[in-house]
């Protein structure tokens, strides 16, 4: 990715009198983090980047309460007075139809940056291969390797070794809607789900130890919810108090009950871009869950979550050719 | 006090020594390394490159029922007193002190018997730090990676060894118990530990001056720093529940037709809910005054009420937060915020 | 040691199949004793987070029973929940709860008969599951 081309584009969207700001990446404050900026003037695009280290979704911040370009009142949406401009990669952009069809976002007040993605690094798998590292590292993506860059030292690693999971099966790395893209467009992977399937063959007894030792230990810190960008409702079940459907009591029930209901809901919406399980602080496999979802999405009903804005959503509409066999 | 030296190989036989104390301890669970009641000590992980989470959940579950009640029976208190006298073996000497900044909060006007009861009965054996992790800023903080504050026992891992320090009382009971696996430690062995916390000390790159903060933060209170760094906090619960010196809890009564309990559990001032009244008013309504609200706990009010940050310096809401959330950088732009 | 009772929750919308079990007791049909029948307004209306709790809190079995396809009060209700519980069946079975006792049938409300039926075979198949325990809430 050619840093200068997208500080030249950022630059141009800032400069439109419609875009209000600016979401895209820096670098983080230390190793090889990375941390989000909101731009509003010319003078602060030079910290902008972006570079396998981008594994955060950008437009959580689009929903996120207190940032504007929220949900619009019929006249701001008529007046197209105001947007904000945002990086996406493949997955985000899915992410932004998905929400787009389920109207809480309007296209109107996008102004999309489109970034042919190929593969996040996991955090958690470059910090155990280099720890410690606390000056700004550099990694750029070279042939198939990830050249790093610590304290003016260069390290080769196979991109095999430190690229997310979910990004390994990543079908959609071209953003599949934007107003730019930067870059040309990327061929996915075909769709992969031996992992779930190899899950799915498992005997009851062993699919619910499976699940029971991985979520005993959550410790409900909600990091799987708030870094998701389809997890956007304006209050959530998990505060109900009448009735309390998931109780704050910590234990493996409750943890069960608490990721099932996050499974489901993403049901049809969750878009693969990996954050909540790379996020999660004990290491839960959640995409398992969530792939599972995505898995008999696609065979049962045919349908990807966030490939058309103009499609409605999954549990929204049926068809009556639905399957039927299970009923009675 | 004394220090001994124990090989490596025989830390099992060590603790096995202790089997009437319930033992929590590091376990790696993928690539997490958290704090549980032991079964089997083949599970322990010690690997002093993984920093270990929650300790504090030891002496405060993040789930404690408080009493349980029915339809028939009176209500039913649970007793602290039923617990075992127990051993928290490895942690980290940040996660130690931190007990220290606990104690004077469930020690207070109301003394909390659960919390105090447990803490009690607990014995605190650490393992320093030879290898200190990109955020750790216990110097800053009046820490430092071999600090024996809080603990009872201090183990350094040197070659094929751990150089045990007997720091109490507490201490020299389990150090009884399991003598015989022990030998006296020499003065080279000392020297060889001095050397170490000397180099960790030295390893410790990010360093705070944090004199005066208090001070700063009341002037800057209405600042424009908080929007900044609110922006980008997504609102999960990973900075105060990795914390060790965070406290706060939420207390609920859990029931059904016919029975129930009440229940403290941990809760965290980054959640919207926290504050949220009844009236559907809330005082802290944005990320803004959650995310400053947690800085001026740690670094003014705590100092108001105790005399001390409440912080240790352990760096784990700065690896841990997803979005980058510094707080050594926060802490520093506070001190240079005009 | 007696004989274990299944304690089945089922949702049944107020149209078709309450209707219908309505029916199978005008009509003395028997059906074994296992069913606690909530009456919803249609299948669509049954949130998932119903058929979890139901589990959570006892019930060893859940059946979600409406009109047949085509023939809902509400056009599309029955529709909706079809889809919706096809994919929480598969989801709870990937926990390892098995699917038997997640159902689903269309009774309408001429077919007493056929919710005699459906329950007989539900309360069969639960029956040799046993009691559900594993996601049961340990405190009620």
């Amino acid at each position: 990715m050619n840093i200068q081309k997208l500080k030249d584009e950022a630059k141009r969207a800032i400069g439109r009198k419609e875009v209000t700001h600016l979401i895209g990446y820096q670098k983080g404050s230390y190793g090889f983090r990375i941390s989000p900026i909101f731009i509003e003037t010319k003078e602060e695009l030079d910290r902008l980047t972006f570079s396998p280290l981008c594994s955060l979704s950008l437009v959580n911040y689009l929903t996120i309460e207190g940032k504007p370009a929220q949900v619009q009142s019929e006249e701001e949406k008529k007046s197209k007075a105001k947007k904000v401009a945002i990086f996406v990669r493949g997955c985000d952009s899915r992410a932004l139809n998905q929400i787009i069809a389920e109207k809480g976002l309007s296209r109107e007040s996008l102004y999309i940056i489109g970034i042919p993605c190929k593969g996040v690094i996991d955090l958690k798998k470059i910090e155990a291969q280099f720890p410690n590292v606390v000056d700004p590292a550099e990694v750029v993506e070279e042939n198939g390797k990830y050249i790093i860059t610590i304290n003016d030292q260069t390290h080769e690693v196979p991109k095999e070794e430190l690229i997310a999971d979910t990004c390994k099966v990543c079908q959609y790395p071209t953003p599949l809607t934007y107003n730019k893209l930067l870059g040309d467009k990327l061929e996915g992977n075909p769709a992969n789900y031996d992992d779930i399937q190899k899950l799915e063959e498992k005997t009851p007894e062993e699919k619910w130890s499976f699940w029971q030792n991985q979520l005993d230990r959550c410790i409900r810190c909600y990091a799987c919810k708030n870094s998701c960008p389809l997890c956007y409702c304006d209050g959530c079940i998990l505060d109900k108090l009448t009735p309390q459907w998931v109780r704050r009591s910590v234990d493996t029930n409750e943890n069960l009950m608490f990721h099932v209901t996050r499974a489901f809901h993403l049901a049809g919406r969750c878009v693969s871009c990996g954050e909540c399980e790379r996020v999660c602080p004990v290491g839960i496999p959640l995409m398992k869950l969530n792939r599972k979802m995505e898995k008999d999405v696609k065979e049962l009903f045919d349908f990807e979550a966030g490939k058309d804005p103009e499609v409605k959503p999954l549990l929204n509409t049926f068809n009556i050719e639905d399957p039927d066999d299970f009923v009675l | 006090m004394d220090s001994y030296i124990l090989q490596k190989e025989k830390l099992n036989n060590f603790l096995d020594s202790l089997k009437e104390y319930e033992i929590w301890a590091p376990v790696q669970k993928d690539a997490t390394t958290l704090f549980e009641v032991i079964r089997d000590f083949q599970n322990i992980s010690l690997d002093l490159n993984h920093q270990p989470i929650i300790s504090k959940s030891a002496v405060f579950p993040q789930t404690e029922p408080l009493f349980t009640f029915d339809n028939d029976a009176a209500i039913k208190e649970t007793s602290p007193k039923e617990e075992k006298d127990t051993i928290v073996f490895g942690i980290r000497p940040c996660d130690a002190r931190s007990f220290k900044l606990l104690d004077p909060v469930f020690e207070g006007d109301f003394p909390d018997p659960y919390y105090l009861t447990r803490r009690n009965k607990t014995a605190l054996i650490g393992i320093a730090c030879n290898e200190p992790f990109p955020n750790c800023f216990c110097t800053s903080i009046d820490g430092n990676p071999f600090s024996k504050e809080g603990l009872d026992l201090l183990f350094t891992s040197l070659n094929d060894s751990f150089y045990i320090e007997v720091i109490t009382d507490k201490g020299k009971t389990i150090i009884d118990k399991a003598s015989s696996h022990l030998t006296q430690a020499k003065a080279e062995d000392t020297k060889e530990k001095e050397q170490l916390a000397k180099a960790s000390e030295g390893k410790i790159k990010r360093q705070i001056n944090l004199d005066g903060i208090k001070e700063k933060l009341a002037a800057i209170f209405e600042h424009a720093i908080w929007d900044k760094f609110s922006s980008k906090c997504i609102g999960c619960g990973i900075c105060t529940y990795s914390c060790p010196t965070c406290y706060c809890f939420d207390m609920q009564d859990e029931s059904s037709a016919r029975k129930g309990r009440r229940v403290r559990t941990w809760d965290s001032c980054m959640f919207a809910e926290y504050t949220l009244h009844a009236s559907g008013h809330n005082p802290r309504p944005t990320r803004t005054e959650r995310l400053r609200n947690r800085i001026y706990h740690k670094f003014k009010f705590n100092i108001d009420n105790f005399g001390v940050p409440s912080c240790v310096g352990c760096g784990r809401c700065i690896a841990l937060c997803p979005v980058n959330v510094d707080l050594i950088e926060i802490l520093s732009t506070i001190k240079e915020a005009e | 040691m007696s004989e274990f009772e299944p304690n089945i929750v089922a949702f049944l919308c107020n149209w078709c199949s309450y209707a219908g079990a309505d029916l199978t007791g005008t009509t003395r049909t028997h059906y074994p004793p296992t069913v606690k029948v909530i009456r919803v307004m249609c299948t669509g209306r049954v949130n998932p987070l119903f058929v979890l709790q139901a589990l959570r809190q006892g019930a060893d079995g859940v059946l979600i029973s409406g009109c047949h396809p085509g023939e809902c009060h509400y056009l599309k209700g029955n529709f909706l929940a079809r889809r919706r519980f096809l994919l929480m069946k598969n989801l709870l079975e990937y926990i390892g709860i098995n699917p038997s006792r997640i159902r689903m049938s269309w009774v309408s409300a001429s077919e007493g008969k056929k919710f005699a039926d459906v329950i007989t075979e539900v309360t069969e198949d639960i029956k040799k599951l046993g009691p559900l325990k594993s996601f049961k809430r340990e405190i009620l």
